[in-house]
């Protein structure tokens, strides 16, 4: 039973568009995409699962199940453990001092008159359109102590001489730091876009009222940028918890083990060793980190959450 | 009047203290620039200075930046990141505006449960199909290519998403009338839908075509031979091989052809660029 919709159509009078000619075009259109999908994204969760339960060395022509022992190779291992931590601190550390700052500067920035405004935002937002790994190499002469200008400046503001890559503490601190600086830019544009959405009269009638900058910004603005902030931050901690290519340029993951993320840990087992069914098991540890922050994130926003 | 000029003295100090502030700031964000910048126009020997050099005394021109291009294939690296970047961000635009398109203005058994599947692909991280993906591709013997680069991103659940959103404000009275007019189905998403979604895909683009550029983690796994390097890659390799101390110069070099071409693109296609990014922030 085809359902025939009539058309008039033009020199050539009557045309029928068949329900079967819009399906073929979906089934068309859809097909590729999902096959990609399918293929590229949903299998490999599940090659992933099965990958992470088999002895899989990439030298070794056999693969087989070896009972959930690269798990418990995984909570048994300190180094496994050292990462888990140092991703964590990262993720406190840098989202929360991210958040801040950018919560500061947006009501800073948003509060000034072109072309200032467009200026101060176009600098904060230039770190994060530079290139990871090139601007990470800067950082990395910067932070050095040989070749680097950050230790004669420090001194100027009485701040010691720091081993920044070379000393375990520092050297967290300088990624962190680094994070910091790179990522600012995202968490101030999104930031002051939610502070377009707050009605001036709200902010001119506390005024009226006799409210200062600081009130209005802590009784007004702070609690209308709530969901704003909440998605900054489960956005950042979500990103926060892979962070890679930094650690990897600037660090490797050193000095010894102290700035050593998870998935750090997860490339070296998979490819420096190819152990690939330990890193499996790893990375399916993280996922299941990130899930659990999503979901979490979901439920709390399913009244905003639109279909 | 008293408590006028109180307030007035209040007023000064917090601007000042404002300014101060974003004053440091933008110093704060624009010096690791201006050091790569400088670095890249010193002699070798200024680089180990002590104190560090600011202003270079004895600037060598050009000569690192051509210095650079002799030691590592820079143009082969950018070519590579080029087309790996285009070809993702034309797959990615088309697949994601046609999808969406659908997604928006077509009713069928089973859309709504497709959408979300492909929504919950976002919160997959990239880590867990990292393997799989490579493990795929090593059976293939398709690594170490540029296709190795491009075919794991041909399509983005993100940008389904972002399309599908901004399609539905498009009245559907026109694909109606483009029916009566004899359009086919894909003529419509051709020529009616896509004209149409002028903003939607150019910020899409952007974000696309950053993410492409600056990948790292599936290139240093994916590829091997240099000559097949992306420019994050083959940076990073000239940073580890050279024993950075005393190559600063030109590596701050190459930092700076890395880093000059995209801003100048940032900077023309800043606005768009913004807004792009907070489309992903805000709920429609």
């Amino acid at each position: 039973m085809r359902k025939l919709s009539l058309i008039p159509g033009t020199w050539n009078n009557w045309r029928i568009t068949t329900q079967s000619q819009k399906t073929l075009f979906i089934l068309m259109s859809l097909f590729p995409v999902l096959a990609l999908f399918i293929l590229f994204t949903i299998y490999p969760v599940f090659r992933a699962l099965d990958v992470s339960l088999r002895d899989w060395n990439l030298i070794e022509k056999v693969h087989p199940y070896n009972d959930f022992a690269n798990y418990t190779w995984a909570f048994k291992d300190d180094t496994f453990w050292i990462s888990m931590k140092n991703t964590i601190i990262f993720t406190i550390a840098h989202v929360s001092i991210t958040t801040l700052m950018g919560l500061i500067l947006a009501v800073f920035i948003f509060s000034l008159k072109q072309p200032w405004k467009g200026l101060m935002t176009t600098i904060v937002f230039l770190p994060v359109m530079t290139s990871l790994i090139a601007i990470s190499l800067v950082f990395r002469d910067l932070f050095s102590t040989v070749t680097g200008p950050l230790n004669y400046l420090f001194r100027f503001v009485g701040l010691g001489p720091y081993n920044y890559l070379g000393d375990g503490t520092t050297a967290m601190v300088s990624l962190i730091g680094f994070t910091v600086w790179k990522g600012l830019g995202i968490y101030v544009v999104i930031l002051m876009a939610g502070l377009t959405t707050i009605p001036r009269e709200l902010l001119e009638a506390a005024s009226i009222d006799g409210a200062s900058e600081f009130q209005s910004f802590l009784k007004i603005k702070v609690p209308l940028l709530v969901p704003t902030l909440i998605y900054v931050i489960v956005t950042g901690t979500i990103s926060s918890l892979q962070v890679f290519g930094q650690i990897f340029v600037l660090t490797g993951g050193g000095p010894g083990t102290a700035t050593r993320t998870l998935v750090i840990h997860l490339y070296e087992h998979g490819f420096q060793f190819f152990e690939m069914g330990r890193a499996s098991a790893v990375a399916f540890i993280l996922f299941v980190l990130i899930m659990i922050i999503t979901i979490i994130y979901l439920r709390f926003m399913r009244e905003q959450f639109e279909y | 009047m008293q408590v006028n000029v109180i307030r007035n003295q209040g007023e000064t100090l917090s601007k000042l203290l404002k300014w101060g502030f974003l004053l440091i700031i933008a110093i704060i964000m624009l010096f690791p620039f201006y050091w790569a910048f400088i670095t890249s126009f010193k002699p070798q020997a200024e680089v180990v200075a002590k104190p560090p050099i600011f202003f270079p005394k004895n600037p060598v021109g050009l000569a690192n930046y051509k210095e650079v291009f002799s030691r590592i294939p820079l143009v082969t690296y950018y070519k590579n990141s080029l087309i790996v970047a285009a070809a993702v961000t034309v797959a990615k635009l088309f697949s994601s505006s046609l999808a969406g398109y659908i997604f928006a203005k077509y009713k069928f058994p089973g859309s709504r449960f497709l959408f979300i599947l492909i929504l919950t692909t976002m919160m997959i991280p990239f880590q867990v199909i990292a393997i799989p993906v490579y493990l795929l591709f090593n059976e293939f013997q398709l690594l170490d290519s540029l296709w190795a680069l491009i075919v794991p991103n041909l399509v983005s659940a993100f940008g389904i998403f972002l399309m599908r959103q901004f399609i539905i404000s498009i009245p559907t009275e026109l694909m109606d009338a483009a029916r009566i007019d004899g359009c086919s189905e894909f003529g419509i998403y051709w020529r009616i839908v896509l004209p149409q979604c002028g903003p939607a895909l150019s910020a899409l683009g952007i974000l696309v075509f950053m993410h492409s550029w600056d990948d790292f983690f599936w290139p240093i796994l994916a590829l091997e031979t240099k000559g097949n390097f992306t420019l994050p890659f083959g940076l990073h390799t000239f940073g580890a091989f050279t024993g950075f101390t005393y190559y600063t110069h030109l590596l701050m070099a190459a930092a700076v052809l890395s880093i000059v071409p995209v801003l100048i693109f940032f900077l023309f296609a800043q606005r768009q660029f913004i807004e792009g990014m907070t489309m992903t922030g805000l709920k429609g």
